[in-house]
């Protein structure tokens, strides 16, 4: 008797198991987190009460933090093992460098010179991935580095990208020719770089 | 009603926290939803994960926790649940590579990243432990050597899943979150340290001699063991232990084996031994005065979870032992229920306990059926196996009410389940132990 009702336990854990995961899948996939324009934070539950005030460099250090940072770290150096986001001013300036940007996050990118490839998030919204792109190229700038005000990213500008559809090698090969981190040894510090540094000093171990 | 209780206790505890880590998945900051089948994959891989953790709870032989079930039960969930670990855990990077094929290079591990390097070795480790398991015979390893792979290779697949989750897991993104997965993994290794290390030195004050072996019938031996100083254990008729024979109880070779001697005396105890493999081979030839320590009592297969009118006892080979316990329990307290045993061997040298059995009808009432498969010419009892048709025959009048312990041989246990069911015997008055470890 012990071993019947074991059984048919164990059985109906299994399929509360996989439903449960079903069910969590099918709850993230269809955007259960709320990520819109007109609210800048992303919440589990909807509360009526939040401003809609547009602080984008909230908005796009949370969007960081949510998605990027496990990766990339929270400081964008990657620690060697994940490209640094650092000094990512240097690719506005060269020719595509601007759509390229966008495009690797909707697209992903694999060069073959890091382990993993970058994977595609088109599931991120215009505004998530228009304030990301302008907090990385904020935040992480390099010391010479500014960014006009001009040249940030509006989500508009991310909406005319996703008509494109390029996997992670093409990505590879539309790499404007802006030094690459590695280049310059690594993402680690560059002490005596006379150019423009793509890697602010004193930023990793 | 304290073990219905207690157990359900125990159910609702494990559901919350198989789906615990669900839910944890949406403390924020939570990442944008991506693709249903990746999100699946991560499901199913963090389920994956919360299952092999909690293996190691129950294998760490908790009394309060396993003695509402039945420890075999446990153990038998133990293995069931391995394998829907694996398959869970091997859907996850399947899923993830079917999702996009250009994560392949994240299968190389010699490329990747760390995190995909230690998520491969976690796979693998998992591949071995259950192959290494399920196989065992097959591949000829001995249960010795099985038992040190097996406690090591749980423990590295359990840090390697817990190091991929840590470098990988985009769900754990906060340092909170980090410390409560970090912290969780951690304490079940630290279960394996509990097991080999502060249970045995809290066993060490309670040593127990050997004071006598005896050859029974059926390369059986009936060992006898005395505490050394101390007040003994208290442990239901048909009970088992986990016996250790050594001078300290630091050694990781054990065997579980059912006493056969009466719950009445706690400090005296004898258990039926039968030559099955090398641990028991040297049992055999054990020495009066040899040190032995034992971990127990374990088991749920006693009369005294099972209150009846009267028993029937059905034993197979070795299966009598703890009947005698069940016998010589009942006899030293003086109980008056009519018992019926039912003992099938092969050959009649292979009765053990014949003696002590005739023995107990002065103090019991007790009838007993003796079934041989290959009986001498002039055995006038049972012959064959135990069948519907004997037990139709010898089963007594009263037999809806009575219990039924059977204990033997797996096919034969089976055998004789389905034969008391069709036979209209309730499902609740039939009881066995299930017993395979290896």
């Amino acid at each position: 008797m012990r071993h019947l009702l074991a059984n048919i336990f164990t059985y109906l854990l299994i399929v509360t198991l996989s439903l449960g995961a079903v069910v969590f899948a099918l709850a993230r996939s269809e955007q259960l987190v709320i990520a819109r324009e007109t609210e800048v934070e992303p919440l589990v539950f909807d509360v009526p009460e939040r401003k809609p005030e547009a602080n984008w460099y909230d908005f796009g250090k949370k969007t960081y933090v949510a998605n990027c940072q496990n990766c990339h770290t929270g400081d964008g150096s990657g620690r060697g093992m994940y490209p640094p986001v650092q000094g990512m001013s240097a690719h506005l300036a060269a020719a595509g460098g601007r759509a390229y940007l966008v495009s690797l996050t909707l697209y992903g990118l694999y060069t073959g010179h890091y382990g993993a490839p970058m994977p595609p998030m088109p599931e991120l919204s215009d505004a998530e991935i228009a304030a990301v792109t302008n907090y990385l190229l904020t935040e992480f700038a390099a010391d010479e580095q500014t960014v006009a005000d001009a040249d940030l990213y509006r989500p508009h500008d991310v909406a005319k990208l996703r008509e494109r559809k390029f996997n992670e090698r093409e990505m590879g090969k539309r790499r404007p020719p802006v030094p690459s981190a590695r280049s310059l040894g690594r993402g680690i510090l560059v002490p005596d770089d006379p150019g423009p540094s793509a890697v602010p000093d004193g930023k990793d171990e | 009603m304290k073990r219905t209780l207690l157990g359900s206790v125990w159910l609702s505890l494990y559901l919350f926290i198989v789906l615990a880590p669900i839910l944890l998945m949406l403390v924020p900051p939570v990442p944008t939803g991506r693709t249903f089948w990746v999100e699946l994959s991560v499901a199913l891989g963090f389920v994956g994960l919360t299952q092999i953790g909690i293996q190691f709870i129950l294998i760490a032989r908790f009394r309060p926790l396993t003695y509402p079930y039945g420890i075999d039960v446990v153990l038998r969930y133990h293995r069931q649940i391995a394998i829907v670990a694996l398959a869970f855990v091997l859907i996850h990077p399947f899923m993830l590579l079917l999702e996009h094929p250009a994560r392949i290079v994240l299968f190389n591990p010699f490329g990747g990243t760390y995190a995909s390097k230690f998520g491969l070795g976690a796979v693998l480790l998992l591949l071995a432990l259950t192959l290494t398991s399920i196989w065992r015979e097959n591949l000829k390893i001995r249960y010795e050597t099985w038992r040190k792979l097996h406690t090591g290779l749980g423990v590295l697949a359990l840090v390697f899943a817990q190091v991929h989750v840590s470098l990988a897991g985009l769900y754990i993104n906060t340092f909170w979150k980090q410390v409560i997965w970090i912290v969780s993994s951690l304490l079940m290794v630290s279960l394996i340290v509990y097991l080999r290390l502060v249970k045995p030195w809290l066993q060490r004050r309670r040593p127990w001699r050997v004071v006598g072996i005896r050859q029974e019938g059926g390369e059986t031996v009936n060992v006898d063991i005395e505490a050394a100083n101390h007040d003994g254990i208290r442990f239901h008729p048909g009970q088992f232990a986990w016996i250790k024979v050594n001078d300290s109880p630091y050694t990781m070779e054990e065997h579980p084996y059912s006493f056969a001697s009466s719950a009445e005396r706690t400090t005296r105890l004898s258990f039926g031994v039968k030559a099955l493999g090398d641990f028991s081979e040297s049992l055999q030839q054990i020495k009066e005065g040899t040190t032995v320590f034992i971990d127990g009592p374990h088991g749920a297969f006693s009369i005294d979870r099972a209150q009846a009118p009267g028993y029937v006892f059905i034993a197979g080979g070795v299966g009598i032992t703890p009947m005698m316990s069940f016998l010589n329990t009942m006899a030293d307290r003086e109980d008056p229920r009519p018992v019926l045993l039912i003992y099938s061997t092969n050959r009649e040298e292979e009765l053990a306990y014949k003696e002590e059995i005739e023995k107990l009808k002065g103090r019991l009432d007790l009838e007993t059926v003796y079934v041989l498969d290959d009986p001498p010419h002039d055995w006038v009892a049972e012959e064959g196996r135990v069948t519907g048709e004997l037990l139709d025959r010898k089963l007594p009048k009263e037999r809806f009410t009575r219990g039924f312990f059977v204990c033997g041989p797996g096919p034969m246990m089976a055998a004789v389940e389905k034969e008391l069911l069709e036979d209209g015997v309730p499902r609740k008055h039939i009881h066995l132990e299930k017993f395979a470890l290896a």
